[in-house]
């Protein structure tokens, strides 16, 4: 086969089947591959878009989606130093040494990649997922939408049969819907770039790994795909972040996270999004948890004209410790809606969850988190938090904590507020001379402060930080 | 006793049999033969025997159109299997009495038997006796809310008695669109009691449909219908412990209660049909400056249960109280919970939900806490406490929380759990046996809301708990 170089003008926009094609041949991948996207594809077209009336999806009316302006990729970046033309926000990624990789994804496909040469030495494997296609297409046939983040099966809708010991239909609270299912299908047509991180039997990865996504390319849709694997034992720390540039175009986005745990392991996953806000950003992430395995797994949402995600954390081992954290801050006209799914499938572990979120302007933001625990998952042990803070009167805040339990021997609890500042610590700090919207400022930071600090690069906490002052810059107290 | 008016209508020119049957009436030679299955007929039929104004015939026309135009609710409860073609939509009080004492379950007369219900009672709630012998305390019911200008009646009689009164309030809190059930029940209904509480004027017992037990209270299909003019206070009770057999598929009742300026009404419900019944209920109130709206709601029955008590707290400074406690044993699922919505400022709520599941029952609590804008200084909490008495049970909480105002104040918190090993070894290690000491944290985890049912019923619900509980090992 010859090199075909597809220039951006040969991509046309819209989705199709010559699309897969065209874009299969581009990246010269092996039929496999594209046997899978086609099935994708096929799936795709049988899905229909959810309605208004789907349940997971009332909160998220879809007609303004606009699938036929967007391409569904750009060609690679030919020559010139991606570094230098990240956005100043993420300049830092450049020269930052307390990180043992880095990879960047711009537009649709990697660009950048560092691993310090100790972990290529003991195996390790940190490359954006195309490459790991061509080096290592034995790990990625096995993993790549095939336990983790799957198309072939909706876990959210009742009409499946439970996986209850009674064997017959008992159905979630949500009904027929049909779940994420309409966006994983079309990103498992379409996904280009994405990060492929391989940490072998007993490694233990003691300098954070980092992995940025950044396109700039007007109309673009990006399907950027995280394959995280920890063999047995092993132990790593891996922050992702997401940006783009602003242009006037409707942009899509549709993510896919995939962490598989063999035994032993422990992770820590960070994954912030700051997409500039002409972005749809449809995200499906799911944690594979087996024995004895430890997680954090935090979510930071920040940009995005909307963002719709599904986290599953499933706990299919016993032993697991699984710890979900999350934070968003919407301004403007933001729509944030996002479901986690505390999937306890097999007993003894544990799972704690605490999202916390500011909304001010007209920010929305829907929470939705299901605990589910199986009759099988005895000594179970669940927490949930969702706390919500409103500053401004025209934002709103749903909160929707559920429980499904089906096993009695355990200790499941959750629990959501939502409210303004608290009158009382604002009174104390401006009791202290701190004006009025400098007392609000730190009461909000520190809200959110305990959470920061659980990132583990210094700079990424930086610029962080500065982001949510940025929001609350703008910000003219209600009180 | 409206009814036997109307009975006349269908028996047409006999006139003999008119007089016969003016007062008392005969099941073997009734003539009306009530239909299976749902059509306009039916539904023409229901309001001419009724004698009913013209309004409220379009009304259950219009509602019927509403309901074959609305699709089965596909979330909570499975509803797929109920046969809309095999239920009777219109059964005169004559066509109930047709069951005799032989064919109650015998489940449901050891039931009755263990909670001492006296024989008449039993037969009533069998659905075998007509009469009750009650009338005597009916009477003198009356003639007290009668001084005080209360109104108390059966929906039928409200209808005929008060047309202005009914039409300016009957479906208006649930319109018949609300969905598809409210649709159903707007359509087909009968039965159902109607009460309007003059200003000022504070009803000193509790009201109950059982004091009004020949105006054929608790059919299928009961509308019920409570104003609580400004700065009142009534307290409604519906259903008892007892079970009550029924032979019908379907309970489909609409509640609504106007609570004006500063009134107060506490409704309370004690569910507990027999396992083979849907049990699915609209209920909603709407809340006035300053009035209070509670309800009290009880599921112990039914084979699925779907009711959300809901209050619209539309005035300054009104407040909601929800207290729900549901159990579900072996086949049964109580999809239970409430809704309180606040359209108006300084508006309060509190929701508290205690759920029971044993046996491989299923409970869920399914709320909504919804704040309008401009609803400034709400202050709502829910607290939702599930216990699992077995593996094979379930418990679902499904607490939707919607905010649109910041100035608000609001927190939820529910938990699931099994009972606590160490409060088991307590009261074990004082002598109980297992059955006791779980009978006894059972009894206390409801306590809470147990305590707010009138004596009498408290204390058979106690004792409810206790038989529901045996043969139960923590």
């Amino acid at each position: 086969m010859v090199d075909q170089v597809v220039s951006s003008k040969q991509v046309q926009a819209g989705f199709s089947r010559n699309a897969i094609e065209l874009l299969s041949q581009s990246k010269q991948e092996p039929e496999w591959v594209r046997a899978r996207r086609l099935e994708a594809w096929h799936l795709y077209e049988e899905t229909p878009m959810p309605p208004p009336t789907d349940e997971l999806w009332r909160r998220t009316p879809l007609q303004d989606l606009n699938l036929a302006s967007v391409v569904p990729y750009a060609p690679p970046l030919i020559g010139g130093d991606i570094l230098r033309a990240l956005p100043p926000k993420l300049a830092h990624a450049a020269n930052n040494t307390s990180a043992g990789g880095l990879l960047v994804q711009y537009n649709s496909s990697g660009a950048y990649e560092r691993l310090a040469d100790e972990l290529k030495q003991r195996g390790v494997i940190f490359c954006d997922l195309d490459s790991a296609i061509r080096d290592h297409p034995a790990l990625v046939r096995e993993y790549l939408m095939t336990r983790a983040v799957t198309f072939t099966e909706n876990r959210y809708s009742s009409a499946k049969p439970a996986i209850g010991k009674t064997g017959k239909h008992e159905g979630g609270g949500y009904g027929d819907t049909i779940g994420d299912l309409k966006f994983t299908t079309l990103h498992g047509a379409f996904f280009s770039g994405g990060t492929f991180l391989y940490v072998p039997r007993g490694v233990v990865v003691d300098l954070p790994l980092q992995s940025l996504t950044y396109f700039d390319e007007p109309n673009l849709a990006v399907f950027a795909h995280s394959l995280i694997i920890l063999e047995e034992g092993a132990s790593v720390k891996l922050i992702e972040e997401y940006a783009s540039k602003e242009t006037e175009a409707q942009r899509f986005s549709s993510g896919a996270v995939e962490l598989i745990l063999k035994p032993g392991s422990s992770l820590q996953y960070f994954h912030l999004q700051d997409f500039a806000r002409n972005v749809w950003h449809f995200t499906s992430q799911t944690a594979l948890l087996e024995r004895d395995t430890s997680l954090t797994w935090l979510t930071g949402t920040l940009g995005s004209q909307m963002t719709k995600a599904f986290l599953d954390c499933k706990m299919i081992g016993t032993g697991t410790n699984a710890s979900l954290l999350g934070f968003f801050f919407g301004d403007g006209q933001q729509h944030f809606d996002q479901h986690t799914f505390q999937n306890h499938i097999v007993g003894h572990s544990t799972s704690d969850l605490l999202y916390k979120g500011a909304l001010k302007d007209k920010a929305y933001s829907a929470f939705r988190g299901l605990i589910r625990v199986n009759p099988e998952a005895q000594r179970s042990d669940a927490y949930q938090a969702n706390r919500n803070v409103l500053l401004s009167q025209h934002s709103h805040a749903d909160s929707i904590p559920e429980l499904e339990i089906e096993a009695n021997d355990v200790r499941c609890t959750h629990g959501a507020t939502v409210g303004p500042i608290d009158p009382d610590q604002l009174f104390y700090l401006m009791a202290r001379g701190i004006d009025q919207g400098e007392a609000e400022r730190l009461i909000v930071e520190g809200f959110f402060d305990p959470l920061m600090q659980k990132v583990p690069l210094e700079p990424v906490r930086d610029e962080l930080a500065s982001a949510i002052r940025a929001k609350m810059g703008s910000w003219k107290s209600s009180l | 006793m409206a009814e036997f008016d109307k009975s006349s209508f269908d028996i047409g020119a006999s006139g003999s049999l008119y007089k016969e049957k003016y007062g008392f009436y005969d099941p073997e030679k009734y003539v009306f033969k009530a239909k299976k299955g749902l059509n306009r007929e039916i539904v023409e039929e229901i309001s001419w025997m009724k004698n009913e104004p013209e309004w409220m015939r379009k009304f259950r026309m219009r509602a019927l159109e509403i309901f074959f135009k609305k699709p089965l609710p596909q979330w909570g409860g499975n509803l797929n299997d109920i046969d809309f073609d095999d239920i009777y939509y219109f059964l005169r009080a004559t066509d109930k009495a047709e069951r005799s004492w032989e064919e109650v379950p015998k489940d449901i007369k050891n039931t009755f038997d263990r909670l001492g219900i006296p024989e008449a009672e039993k037969k009533f709630l069998a659905g075998v006796g007509a009469q009750y012998e009650s009338e005597v305390v009916y009477h003198n019911i009356q003639e007290s809310l009668r001084k005080q200008g209360v109104i108390f009646l059966s929906m039928d009689q409200g209808l005929a008695e008060h047309p202005d009164l009914v039409k300016k309030y009957f479906g208006t809190i649930i319109p018949a669109a609300d969905n598809k059930f409210a649709a159903l029940n707007s359509a087909v209904w009968s039965g159902g009691s109607f009460i309007y509480v003059p200003p000022g004027i504070h009803v000193d017992m509790p009201l109950q449909a059982y004091f009004r037990i020949n105006a054929k209270n608790m059919g299928q299909f009961e509308r019920t219908l409570i104003i609580a003019d400004e700065g009142s206070y009534v307290h409604y009770v519906e259903g008892c412990t007892a079970p009550i057999y029924t032979s019908d598929s379907l309970h489909s009742a609409v509640v609504e209660i106007i609570v004006q300026k500063g009134a107060r009404v506490r409704y309370t419900t004690i569910q507990n049909w027999s396992t083979n019944v849907y049990n699915l209920v609209t209920k909603r109130a709407l809340a006035q400056e300053d009035a209070t709206m509670e309800w009290v709601d009880c599921n112990l029955g039914s084979k699925l249960t779907m009711k959300y008590p809901s209050i619209y707290m539309m005035g300054k400074g009104a407040h909601g109280e929800i207290l729900s406690v549901a159990f579900a044993g072996k086949g049964q699922h109580q999809d239970a919970g409430g809704k309180v919505v606040h359209g108006a400022p300084y508006t309060t709520s509190t929701v508290s939900s205690k759920s029971i599941s044993k046996d491989g029952g299923r409970t869920s609590y399914r709320g909504l806490l919804k704040v309008y804008p401009g609803a400034e200084g709400v202050k709502s909490n829910v607290r939702c406490d599930a216990l699992l008495l077995d593996e094979a049970s379930r418990s679902d909480t499904y607490p939707y929380i919607e905010v649109d105002e910041d100035n608000v104040t609001i927190g939820h918190e529910a938990s699931v759990s099994k009972i606590g090993e160490e409060q088991l070894f307590y009261l074990m290690s004082r002598g109980l046996t297992e059955a006791e000491a779980s009978t006894m944290i059972v009894s206390g985890f409801i306590e809470p809301i147990v305590k707010e049912l009138p004596m009498e019923f408290a204390v058979e619900m106690n004792r409810l708990i206790q038989l529901q509980m045996e043969g139960s090992v923590g």
